[in-house]
């Protein structure tokens, strides 16, 4: 029997709570199938059928690309950087290192990077940099929890006395014998970690943060649809690109 | 060979720091040397003195159940559709597949739902939104549909997985004494994947949560909208009470999961 009580009390008790939530939000979600709406969703696409391909402006746009998929790039990298000093760190017994750690890497894994993105704008002013400091904060903490957490599974207490007697310290340890276990794993976080940030990167514009995100929330705020629909069409094809070549890399380095 | 293998890897790592370093020219001409670091210190000063009167954290909390309820029904609804989508899609519960008669058509059309689906799932949730928030207007809806449409795509590719990734001799088994895909789904491959679905489940809903937040910015409600006010007004005391809430709700979030896992898993 894969049903006891407790579960189909929790069942109940999930579905209570949704219940709760679609009263306590009082909207009509049918509200989207009004003809109004489906009459303005058609006119929306109609506007974007004709896309603006003058070649002043998909240089434009290919530049902008370019910045992007440089901001996701270089964030994923520093911030895998960050997350590897402190998955190293992390091996003590020191108590209050390891629960600052923790916290550390709650705080910036608990503020997403859109908002990271907000808090930093007022710091450091507009600009890509901006946005790369946002995306590597909110990176490294969420990278530095997987990081650690895999060095936690390996139960290395059993067998890093053994090397020690041998003379060996702990980096050496690390590097010869627990890295090359975790380093496929490691990868294949970095790699759906660049996947997210790719996804980030392209939105971070609607803050100031450069990239994609800007020329759209500009051109969508004046209205110029034909133009919206050309950088649509560049982001779609950026993320599907940056999927393929991820999938291409874990395959290639984790044999999945 | 080990020759080889060396400068193979040499090659790698001069092109993984040449590429780190044009991008930094890319991405900023030297945003970074000229940092002002005594406005730095002057804003930081400013988020300090928390806020804290009484109508205040009313209104977050109230902001915060609005958070959490746009995150739970966005991924009941998601759930509800992309569990059948999957089913649909799958290999392993497809009658075609097993009987090897190559239906090309019903092969097309499968391909076809999938490639949907990778369509929806490419575009940021929070571009979605602002498509969306012009057509439905401000409020709540429009970030609803707006995580609905994203999650649909991710949660289908995964269920497509894990289906696939199933024991399928029970299934075929039952496909070949004739029965149909949804009885079979629910018979035998739900009773052997469901700890997987479900905490997939879990986890796309602490995402959602993250998500919500987020399009508070495009004017959706929630947290997320008050906190993007909050910092328009320059009342940046009110900006590091909301962080605050924003940590302790994530935290929350994550028991919550947690203790689902430990039920079902």
């Amino acid at each position: 029997m894969y049903l006891n009580k407790l579960k189909i009390f929790t069942f109940v008790i999930i579905i209570i709570f949704s219940t709760t939530c679609f009263i306590f939000l009082e909207t009509n979600l049918l509200e989207v199938f009004k003809y109004e709406t489906v009459l303005s969703f058609l006119i929306f696409f109609k506007e974007f059928s004709n896309p603006n391909i003058s070649n002043k402006f998909l240089s434009e746009v290919i530049n902008a690309s370019f910045e992007t998929i440089m901001i996701s790039f270089v964030s994923t990298i520093l911030s895998s950087v960050f997350a590897f000093f402190i998955m190293i760190v992390s091996n003590t017994r020191n108590f209050f290192l390891i629960s600052f750690l923790k916290f550390l890497t709650n705080f910036l894994r608990s503020i997403p990077d859109l908002l990271w993105g907000v808090i930093l704008v007022i710091f450091f002013g507009l600009g890509p940099f901006t946005g790369t400091l946002a995306l590597t904060l909110h990176t490294s903490g969420i990278l530095g929890r997987l990081f650690v957490e895999l060095l936690e599974n390996q139960k290395i207490q059993n067998t890093l006395p053994n090397f020690k007697t041998n003379n060996g310290s702990f980096l050496r340890f690390f590097f010869y014998y627990i890295f090359p276990k975790i380093f496929p794993q490691m990868i294949s976080y970095i790699l759906y970690r660049w996947e997210n940030n790719i996804r980030a990167a392209s939105i971070l514009g609607i803050i100031g943060a450069g990239g994609l995100g800007q020329l759209l929330f500009y051109r969508l705020s004046l209205f110029h649809y034909d133009e919206v629909s050309t950088i649509l069409f560049f982001t779609l094809s950026m993320v599907i690109l940056v999927d393929l070549l991820s999938s291409f890399l874990r395959s290639k380095y984790t044999g999945r | 060979m080990k020759n080889y293998f060396l400068i193979k890897n040499t090659v790698y790592l001069v092109i993984l720091f040449l590429t780190i370093i044009f991008s930094g020219f890319i991405i900023e001409k030297s945003n970074l040397l000229n940092l002002n670091f005594n406005k730095v210190e002057e804003v930081f000063s400013l988020f300090f003195p928390l806020e804290y009167s009484k109508e205040f954290l009313f209104i977050t909390i109230e902001n915060t159940f609005i958070t959490v309820s746009i995150a739970t029904i966005s991924i009941l609804i998601s759930t509800f559709i992309s569990l059948p989508m999957s089913v649909f899609c799958s290999k392993n519960l497809s009658s075609s597949t097993i009987f090897k008669n190559k239906n090309k058509i019903k092969d097309l059309s499968r391909y076809f739902l999938k490639t949907n689906f990778l369509f929806l799932r490419s575009l940021p949730e929070i571009i979605v939104a602002l498509l969306l928030v012009r057509i439905l207007g401000l409020g709540v809806n429009a970030a609803i549909l707006s995580i609905v449409i994203t999650f649909t795509g991710f949660m289908t590719k995964v269920f497509i997985e894990i289906i696939d990734s199933s024991n399928s001799i029970s299934s075929e088994n039952l496909i070949r004494s004739g029965a149909g895909k949804f009885k079979v789904f629910f018979y035998t491959t739900l009773p052997l994947c469901s700890k997987e679905i479900i905490s997939y489940i879990v986890f796309r809903w602490e995402c959602a949560i993250r998500t919500s937040l987020i399009l508070g910015i495009v004017g959706a409600g929630g947290l997320g909208q008050q906190m993007e006010l909050a910092l328009k007004m320059m009342d940046l005391n009110e900006v590091s009470t909301i962080v605050f809430v924003l940590i302790f709700l994530v935290y929350i979030c994550d028991q919550i999961s947690n203790l689902i896992r430990k039920v079902f898993v």
